[in-house]
């Protein structure tokens, strides 16, 4: 099953697998070691990683955490079958 | 617009079908206050013609009924074969400011499927690339990074194009194994083509994400979080080059979705991570561009928003340009998705060119909004070739895109947004603004 975002807030020095798995007590495989932490919010410190479903639903509601936020399939906006394409 | 009395009377009800020319309105209603000119469409309209005063109600969507009444300043499309009846009896009705109305719409436009309307040589007339590259505004020094499905280099430059690939600007989630600008040749390879139209000596971004053939040509948004956060990277090492995402995806099933008003929602919740992004991205001086979608009313269509506010989530954003399509004649695409979009009301901004033969990439035609995202795309990168973030701002951009469109009315407009992108006036203002020539 895919992993769901959450948003943390992090000072940027805590912004690193290793430090969100040791304050939110996280298995190695609980977090997507690869995508990592990333800033989406600067100013405000706010920072996105991918987890297990049951490691969100754990932290859930935790000081600093919030989500878990849908991560849903997108789609390209012009999807057409070539048999529908006409010649110009 | 009119200022109307709240109390309903019965009466018949007259079905708005199509909307006024402005200059026929104004001529009409000379001497009359236009004072809020923010067009939305309504319902219908129900006109008492036994009551002396003729008492007027409209019945707005939720949203914009709920905005209005509080100031009891109610916008209203006026059916056509009633204009000049309509006009004198509103004109008569006791706290009436003026009326104003939009110009007509020209019919249904093409549908995906349609027969190409002209060819991207017409594109780069719409776009105003002669007058672009008058001004040396021809997205040199810039990167267009296109978020899709891949690029196909060798294909672009059979094209014409002269495609060069920033591999610094080319991130993709860990299961791409394919080089930047070697993918099949598909969407994104269409996407790039637009880009190209007016701004041939951009660099290409190659950034794929829509990696899934179940369904066709999807992926996942964190996928997007993921490069969005690596093109940030790429910005911040290399501060002084424009960097343009252009983005011709979205999300068309609510179903997939959390509920709206969960936590977790994407579609309508300002909070998502990619929404911060989003934000933090414009305040790093990126211009991003999204696709309006096709899930235009006037064509069948693969949402699954029926008529419910298809334009949603980062399609939506107000730190993004949304772009719906319109044909090389400005006639909106009947795909095109009409807003108000979910995030920010007022979507799509402007349409850009669309359904014209140009790449050959996917097909005959280049369709869609999938296609005016990356030629408006263009035009934003033309621009950056000589007026970067610090001294125009991304929202001013923006601004000056949306001022300068080719408007049918005099404000923005669910369908057509601010109009159809026009890169002449819009180097004629910046020229001006900013000493160009």
């Amino acid at each position: 099953m895919r992993k769901v975002m959450l948003k943390l807030e992090l000072e940027p020095e805590q912004a690193d697998v290793a430090h969100v798995r040791r304050t939110h007590s996280l298995a190695a495989s609980e977090i997507d070691a690869e995508f990592g932490v990333r800033e989406v919010n600067a100013e405000r410190h706010l920072y996105v990683v991918l987890v297990e479903r049951s490691a969100a639903a754990r932290l859930k509601g935790r000081k600093g955490v919030s989500g878990p936020y849908s991560s849903p399939r997108i789609t390209a906006a012009t999807k057409l079958d070539r048999s529908s394409l006409l010649q110009g | 617009m009119v200022e109307i009395a709240t109390e309903r009377i019965p009466g018949r009800t007259l079905e708005s079908r199509e909307r006024l020319t402005l200059h026929v309105l104004s001529s009409q209603l000379r001497g009359i206050e236009l004072e809020y000119a923010r067009p939305v469409p309504f319902r219908r309209l129900e006109l008492d013609e036994g009551e002396p005063g003729h008492h007027l109600e409209l019945y707005a969507g939720e949203r914009v009924a709920s905005r209005t009444a509080t100031s009891r300043l109610y916008p209203a499309w006026l059916p056509i074969e009633r204009s000049t009846e309509l006009v004198h009896q509103v004109r008569e009705v006791a706290g009436v400011r003026g009326v104003w109305a939009a110009p007509p719409i020209s019919g249904v436009g093409v549908c995906l499927g349609s027969p190409a309307v002209g060819t991207a040589d017409d594109a780069a007339r719409v776009l105003g690339v002669d007058e672009l590259r008058r001004l040396g505004l021809t997205g040199e020094g810039t990167t267009v990074a296109v978020v899709d499905d891949g690029l196909n280099l060798r294909h672009l430059n059979a094209q014409g194009r002269h495609a060069v690939i920033d591999t610094r600007a080319s991130f993709g989630p860990p299961e791409n194994k394919r080089k930047p600008g070697e993918h099949p040749v598909g969407h994104g390879t269409m996407c790039a083509y637009a880009a190209g139209i007016a701004a041939a000596d951009a660099t290409l971004g190659d950034c794929p994400v829509l990696l899934s053939n179940e369904p066709d040509l999807s992926g996942w948004l964190d996928d997007v979080v993921r490069v969005f956060t690596d093109l940030r990277g790429s910005k911040a090492r290399r501060p002084s080059r424009p960097l343009i995402v252009t983005n011709s995806w979205a999300m068309i099933d609510p179903s997939l979705d959390l509920p709206v008003g969960d936590e977790g929602n994407y579609s309508d919740n300002p909070n998502h991570p990619l929404h911060d992004l989003i934000r933090q991205m414009e305040a790093d001086g990126i211009d991003l561009l999204f696709a309006a979608g096709n899930c235009g009313r006037d064509c069948a269509n693969p949402c699954h928003f029926g008529s419910d506010r298809p334009i949603n989530g980062a399609n939506s954003h107000p730190a993004a340009l949304c772009v719906g399509a319109a044909d090389v004649h400005g006639t909106r695409a009947g795909y095109s998705s009409v807003g108000p979009g979910r995030l920010a009301a007022q979507k799509p901004d402007v349409l850009g060119p669309a359904h014209f033969v140009g790449s050959g990439a996917k097909g005959a035609v280049d369709v869609g909004t999938s296609t005016a995202c990356p030629a408006v795309a263009g035009l934003v990168a033309a621009v950056r070739a000589r007026l970067g973030s610090d001294v125009l701002p991304p929202a001013e951009l923006r601004e000056a895109i949306q001022r300068t469109a080719t408007r049918t009315g005099v404000d923005h407009a669910p369908d057509m947004g601010w109009g159809v992108a026009n890169g002449a006036a819009l180097a004629a203002e910046l020229a001006g603004a900013y000493s160009l020539v």
